[in-house]
């Protein structure tokens, strides 16, 4: 179905989850069934009923009478409470192509679910030592690492196998996978660096970008915040970035973005919170 | 304007400017080099070439971004073409593209790159910057 023809909350989402139908399941007790409405399309329903920008509320059209129905609690809700009984790989027309996966994120977890669940064997090969790529840097306040590895378990629970610690271009290329009798290699590598910023005084000392910078959070590395912060920018990444630095003990974190606090972007959903972490946004 | 095209190369390593002029000579353009910022916008204020490819980390971290900056300022220099090559976006894990305010260059590339593909690039800036006079 196109996009003009489907309920606009099932429109505005991007795997075009089936909102109404999971909410109006929940509504009859079938949790279940919504559980596996949400699976449908959505490889990681746990990360989403946490930190999904909820594109399907404001498209809600009970929002047109009083306020949206508040699907993404919904949809925790009957994540958390379903049996967790992940799809399962088509039966009968196993496909024989071997398919490599370059890339344990989000992206490739979902080409390699999508594969298995049609029937193909998948490889999986990962960088780091942990499957989630860019998932695992989001804070553990706003993304619980149960509900992330409940996701990632749910998909290799398909049968896929991964290899960690393999990085294309030093450990593996893609001409090697295709040696080694893959017939199909799927890149999704990812972006893992930040949006550079040429501003005067770029590359002082103990300047830093976001994405490693909460890579060696998450990773436990050594990171000192000193006592003030400045984080430049005003979106998830930043509030999270300020949000984790007052945690880490900063004193003062200053947000030097071009929104005003008076008008936040709908995308920067969790900005509304961090003042009671002690971070100030505007000038410092 | 000279016959050749002059291409301005501005990078504090100097094996990078003697390999890279001898490519770019190969390639029939007329090369000259700075080694700092100060030298650099120096040059390219004397010569006004025809493109001025910009390192970015020499004395200070931000340099080549600093130069980038002032040779757009530089109304003499309106014509000249401007690209950044360097290795500071793997460094500090960032992407960096041309920024009307903060890095108004036409092109940004990283190092490594071969000879031939920075022949090409050149050569891109140039055929722009011809189609750029036609059109005034």
């Amino acid at each position: 179905m196109t996009p003009d023809i489907l309920p606009p909350c099932q429109a505005a989402c991007p795997v075009r989850t089936d909102a109404g139908r999971y909410a109006r399941l929940i509504a009859e007790g079938r949790l279940q069934e919504a559980y596996e409405v949400i699976c449908r399309t959505n490889p990681f329903p746990s990360v989403c009923a946490h930190i999904c920008l909820r594109p399907c509320e404001k498209g809600c059209r009970r929002g047109e009478l009083d306020a949206p129905v508040a699907l993404r609690a919904l949809k925790r809700f009957a994540v958390q409470r379903a049996e967790r009984d992940a799809p399962r790989p088509a039966s009968g027309r196993t496909a024989q192509a071997r398919v490599a996966v370059v890339g344990a994120g989000p992206a490739g977890l979902t080409a390699a679910r999508d594969l298995r669940l049609r029937g193909y064997p998948v490889s999986v090969f990962e960088r780091l030592d942990r499957a989630g790529g860019m998932l695992n840097v989001i804070p553990r306040y706003r993304l619980p690492e149960a509900a992330l590895a409940s996701d990632i378990d749910a998909i290799l629970a398909l049968g896929i196998e991964v290899t960690y610690r393999c990085e294309i271009g030093s450990d593996a290329t893609v001409k090697g996978f295709l040696d080694k009798g893959f017939e199909a290699v799927i890149v999704a590598t990812g972006l893992s660096r930040s949006r550079g910023i040429a501003v005067p005084g770029f590359g002082a000392q103990r300047f830093t970008a976001a994405v490693p910078w909460m890579t060696d959070v998450w990773l436990g590395n050594k990171v000192d915040v000193g006592r003030r912060v400045a984080v430049i920018g005003g979106g998830n990444v930043a509030v999270d970035v300020a949000r984790t630095a007052r945690r880490l003990g900063a004193e003062y974190v200053a947000m030097i973005c071009l929104e005003s606090r008076e008008e936040p972007s709908p995308r920067k959903s969790p900005w509304p919170r961090p003042r009671a972490s002690g971070s100030s946004r505007g000038r410092p | 304007m000279t016959e050749k095209p002059t291409v301005l190369l501005v990078d504090d390593d100097v094996g990078f400017l003697k390999a890279t002029s001898l490519v770019l000579e190969q390639a029939g353009h007329l090369v000259l080099t700075a080694q700092d910022g100060r030298t650099g916008l120096a040059a390219a204020r004397e010569h006004k070439p025809d493109v001025v490819v910009v390192d970015v980390v020499m004395n200070r971290p931000d340099e080549g971004f600093a130069l980038a900056r002032a040779i757009r300022a530089d109304a003499d220099l309106a014509r000249v073409k401007v690209l950044v090559l360097t290795a500071v976006g793997q460094h500090y894990q960032m992407l960096f593209e041309p920024d009307e305010q903060w890095l108004p260059v036409d092109k940004v590339l990283e190092k490594p790159i071969t000879g031939t593909e920075l022949v090409g690039e050149i050569s891109s800036l140039l055929a722009k910057a011809a189609d750029d006079e036609v059109r005034e």
